[in-house]
C-alpha cells in the first residue's frame, strides 16, 4: 500500500474511531436499563379425572414422572423470570421477558438417563416478550416489532375480539393467558384516544393445549366428530365392527407461507365518554379440530387435526355509569366466518386407501355410505355457517373491601363453529349415541374479591356456570369454581392457596375429562 | 399575569383586608394548580404495626384533571399505570397482561394500593367546584375553613375542615367527616417548599383513617419538576401501553 494511502487510511480509521466513540457515548447517556423478574414455586395436587397418558400407553412426550394420576401431584414447578427493559430517551424501548421453568419431575427411563442433568431435572424456557418499540416513527405512529402479545377487547378474560395471539390453555389458573408471538404492530394515534392499530403476524402459533386435551380425540368411545346425525351413527357402527386398538393423532400445521399469515385491524376511540372500537381479524383458530381419519389394519387408527381459518368482525364498548355509583360495564361481540372443515375418512384396513364418502338420499332423508367413491359428500366437522360470540359484564366496588364482577358469556374461549358439541355419555361404549348440546354455549361468570388488612389478604371466589340450553330434554349442571386465598406477606411477596374445581358429569362441558380435573394449589412468588 | 395574581393573593393573605372563606378556598385551589404540568416522584408508605409497605411511583399531571401514575416499585407493581383523563374516565395498565382496562369510576371507592388514600384523594386538585366554605375561628398562622359539599355532588365526605397556611395558601391539615358528622379521616401536609412560580409542594402527606383504628399511610415526595412541557400525548392510552 502506498504511504499516502496508508496515512489516509490511518486518519480515516482514527476519525471513525472517534466518531464511533462519540456516537456511542452520546447514546449511552440516554440509555435507561431496568431489570426485574420473579422467583416462584407452584405445587398442585390432582383430585380425580383421567390418568394421562393411559397406563397402557407406551410413549409419553413429556417427563415420565409427569404422568397425571387420578390422585397425585400434577405440577411441581419452580420458575425464575427475568425481565429486561432498555429505553433510549422517549424514542426506543427494547423489552425481553423470559421464564426459566423446572418441571420438578425426573425423566429417568434408563440408567443412562440417570446420568444426564436434563433428564434428572428437566426444564423449559418460555419467552413472553422480545420486542422493540419505536415511538414517533413518523408523527403520531408507534411501531412494535418482535415477540409480543396484542390484547384486544374490553371484557374480562372472555374476549371474542381477541384473536391475534392464541391462548395458553395448559394452566386453568391462567384463564387463557395469551401466548406471545412474533408480529409487527403499528399504532396510529391521530387525535386524543382515537387509535388505528394494524397488526401483521407472519407465522401462526397454535394454542398451548392442556395435558388432558388429547383425550378429546384418543378415547374410542367418543362419538365421531361429525355433525350429521345419521352419518355419525353409521361411523359409530363401523367403529364397533372394527374397534380401535390404538389411536394416533397427527397434526397438519399451516405452511409458513404468506397466505397463512394473520392480520388484524382495530379502530377505537371514545364517544360521549364511552370507549368504542371495531375490529377485523383474518387468521386461524388456535385449537385444532379433527379433519381426517384412517382406519388401518389391526385396529390402528390415525386421526389428523388441523387449525381452521377464520375471519372475525368484532366490536367492543365499555364505560362507567356515573348515575349507578360508577358501575363499570362492557359489551364485546364478534361474528366469526369459519373455514368449513370436513372429515376425510379412509379405509386402509385392507389393501388400499379407499375414501369413505356419502351421498344424500332426499327421499329417505338419510346418507348412504360409499367406499372408494371420492366425489361424494364428506361429513361436516365445522360448517361454514357464521357464528356469534358475546360477552357482557358489570363490575362494582361495594366499598374498599369488596369487589364484584358479573359476566354473561355466549361462546366460551374454546368453542368454535355453529352446530352441536358432542359428548360420550358416562359409561358409553363405541357406537353409542352422543349427548349433544349447542356448540356455542351460554355461561354466567360470577366473582368477588374480599380484600382485608390494607389489601394484604385477598379472598377470591369465582365461578363459571353453564346455563341449560332452551329445550334441552336432559339439562345437566356443570361449572367451575375457583376459591383462592392470597396473602401479600411483605413487599412483592405473595403466598396463595386455593382450588380449581370442575363440576359435572363427563358428558358436560366442564365434567369432560378432556377439559381437565380438579386441583388444589399452593403457590409462592417473589417479584423483584 | 398569573404571577401578579399570585402576589396579590399573597398580599391579600398577609397585609390587606381579611379574605373571605370563598377567597381563601379559591387561593388554595389556585396554589394547588399553579402549574401547567408537573412531574412528582413519590413514595407511598402503608404502615402496618411497626413496619411499612412501600410503593414508589411517579405522577405526571397536566392541568387539573389529566394524571398518569406510573409505579416503579416494588417488583409486583412495576410498570403498572393508572391514567385519569378526567373525573369520569380512568384506565389501568397491567404489564403482566399487556392489557389496558377501562375502570368504572366505582374504583374510586377502593383504597389507593391498599393505603388510606382513596383515588379521590389522589385525584382531587380543587375544592371550590365541590365545596362551599365558611370561616371558622382562625389560628395564629392558619385560616380555618368549614367546607360543605355543594348540592348534586357525590362524595363520601359531605363536610370537611381545612387549615390553610396564611403565608402561602397551602392546606396543612384537613379533617373529613361522613354524613353522620363523624370524623373519619385526617390528612396532614407538611414540609412545604416552593418548586415553581406560585407552587408550593409538600414533602409529606400523612393520612390517618379513624375508621380503621387510626391506621396511617403517608406519601413522601422525593422530587418534583414543574412546567417542563409535558405533551398531551403522554395522557393517552397509547402512552399508557409504553
Amino acid at each position: 500500500m502506498p504511504v499516502t494511502n496508508l496515512r489516509q487510511a490511518k486518519i480515516l480509521a482514527t476519525l471513525a474511531t472517534l466518531l464511533s466513540l462519540g456516537v456511542s457515548s452520546a447514546r449511552a447517556d440516554v440509555v435507561e436499563f431496568k431489570f426485574g423478574g420473579q422467583i416462584a414455586s407452584d405445587i398442585r395436587y390432582r383430585l380425580g379425572g383421567e390418568e394421562i397418558p393411559p397406563e397402557n400407553s407406551s410413549t409419553a412426550p413429556f417427563p415420565s414422572q409427569q404422568r397425571l394420576l387420578k390422585y397425585g401431584f400434577s405440577r411441581n414447578e419452580n420458575l425464575i423470570k427475568a425481565q429486561i427493559t432498555l429505553t433510549v430517551a422517549n424514542h426506543v424501548k427494547a423489552v425481553a421477558d423470559v421464564d426459566f421453568i423446572w418441571y420438578g419431575y425426573s425423566d429417568v427411563n434408563d440408567i443412562d438417563a440417570a446420568t444426564l442433568h436434563e433428564k434428572v431435572d428437566p426444564y423449559r424456557l418460555e419467552a413472553h416478550a422480545a420486542y422493540i418499540d419505536v415511538y414517533h416513527l413518523i408523527p403520531k405512529v408507534d411501531l412494535r416489532i418482535g415477540r409480543q402479545v396484542v390484547n384486544w377487547g374490553t371484557a374480562d378474560k372472555f374476549n371474542p375480539t381477541n384473536n391475534l395471539n392464541t391462548l395458553d390453555l395448559s394452566d386453568p389458573l391462567l384463564f387463557g393467558r395469551a401466548l406471545a408471538n412474533n408480529m409487527i404492530r403499528a399504532d396510529f394515534n391521530p387525535w386524543r384516544d382515537l387509535i388505528l392499530t394494524v397488526v401483521w403476524v407472519p407465522i401462526f402459533r397454535p394454542a398451548q393445549l392442556p395435558r388432558t386435551a388429547p383425550l378429546a380425540v384418543t378415547e374410542a368411545q367418543r362419538p365421531p366428530p361429525v355433525q350429521e346425525d345419521d352419518i355419525r351413527a353409521q361411523l359409530g357402527q363401523l367403529a364397533l365392527a372394527m374397534p380401535p386398538t390404538q389411536i394416533n393423532v397427527f397434526t397438519q400445521q399451516p405452511e409458513t407461507s404468506i397466505e397463512n399469515s394473520q392480520v388484524g385491524v382495530r379502530f377505537g376511540g371514545r364517544l360521549l365518554g364511552q370507549d368504542l372500537s371495531l375490529s377485523y381479524y383474518h387468521g386461524r383458530f388456535g385449537i385444532p379440530v379433527p379433519a381426517w381419519v384412517e382406519q388401518g389394519p389391526q385396529g390402528i387408527v390415525n386421526v389428523g387435526v388441523m387449525w381452521p381459518k377464520e375471519d372475525i368482525i368484532g366490536f367492543d364498548w365499555a364505560g362507567s355509569l356515573s348515575k349507578l355509583g360508577g358501575i363499570g360495564y362492557w359489551v364485546e361481540g364478534a361474528v366469526t366466518f369459519p373455514q368449513k372443515v370436513t372429515y376425510g375418512i379412509y379405509n386402509d384396513s385392507t389393501s388400499g386407501h379407499d375414501p369413505v364418502t356419502f351421498t344424500y338420499d332426499a327421499a329417505e332423508k338419510t346418507h348412504n355410505l360409499h367406499v372408494g367413491f371420492p366425489l361424494a359428500q364428506l361429513p361436516t366437522v365445522i360448517p361454514s355457517t357464521p357464528f356469534f360470540k358475546l360477552t357482557a359484564g358489570l363490575d362494582y366496588s361495594f366499598n374498599k373491601y369488596l369487589y364484584g364482577n358479573f359476566q354473561y358469556v355466549h361462546g366460551f374461549i374454546d368453542e368454535f363453529g355453529a352446530g352441536k358439541a358432542l359428548y360420550a355419555r358416562p359409561g358409553a361404549h363405541i357406537g353409542d349415541p352422543a349427548r349433544t348440546e349447542a356448540r356455542i354455549g351460554e355461561y354466567l361468570v360470577v366473582g368477588a374479591d374480599l380484600k382485608l388488612f390494607n389489601d394484604a389478604l385477598l379472598f377470591r371466589l369465582f365461578g363459571v356456570f353453564k346455563l341449560p340450553e332452551v329445550g334441552d330434554p336432559e339439562p345437566k349442571f356443570t361449572a367451575v369454581i375457583f376459591p383462592q386465598i392470597a396473602w401479600a406477606v411483605w413487599d412483592a411477596t405473595e403466598l396463595s392457596v386455593g382450588a380449581f374445581v370442575f363440576l359435572g358429569d363427563r358428558d358436560t362441558k366442564f365434567g369432560d375429562p378432556a377439559s381437565g380435573a380438579s386441583e388444589l394449589f399452593c403457590k409462592a412468588k417473589f417479584t423483584y | 399575569m398569573m404571577k401578579i395574581l399570585w402576589v396579590l393573593g399573597l398580599l391579600s393573605g398577609s397585609a390587606l383586608a381579611a379574605p373571605t372563606a370563598a377567597e381563601i378556598l379559591s387561593n388554595v385551589d389556585r396554589g394547588l394548580n399553579a402549574f401547567k404540568d408537573g412531574t412528582f416522584d413519590s413514595k407511598l408508605l402503608v404502615h402496618d404495626g411497626g413496619s411499612a409497605r412501600e410503593y414508589g411511583f411517579t405522577t405526571f399531571q397536566k392541568g387539573s384533571e389529566k394524571r398518569l401514575v406510573r409505579f416503579n416499585s416494588p417488583g409486583d407493581v412495576r410498570g403498572m399505570g393508572v391514567l385519569l383523563e378526567n373525573k369520569e374516565t380512568m384506565y389501568v395498565f397491567l404489564p403482566g397482561f399487556q392489557r389496558i382496562r377501562r375502570m368504572g369510576m366505582h374504583a374510586k371507592n377502593q383504597n389507593f394500593m391498599g393505603s388510606d388514600f382513596s383515588y379521590d384523594d389522589i385525584a382531587q386538585t380543587a375544592f371550590s367546584p365541590s365545596y362551599t366554605a365558611e370561616l371558622a375561628p382562625e389560628e395564629p398562622s392558619s385560616y380555618v375553613l368549614e367546607l360543605k359539599v355543594k348540592p348534586k355532588i357525590e362524595t363520601d365526605f359531605p363536610r370537611m375542615k381545612m387549615w390553610v397556611d396564611k403565608s402561602n395558601w397551602s392546606p396543612t391539615k384537613m379533617e373529613y367527616y361522613d354524613a353522620s358528622g363523624k370524623k373519619v379521616k385526617t390528612q396532614v401536609r407538611d414540609g412545604y417548599h416552593q418548586d415553581g412560580p406560585g407552587h408550593f409542594q409538600p414533602t409529606r402527606v400523612v393520612v390517618t383513617d379513624h375508621r380503621r383504628g387510626d391506621h396511617v399511610s403517608e406519601i413522601v415526595f422525593t422530587g418534583s419538576k414543574i412546567d417542563s412541557g409535558l405533551g398531551d400525548d403522554l395522557f393517552t392510552q397509547r402512552a399508557l401501553l409504553r
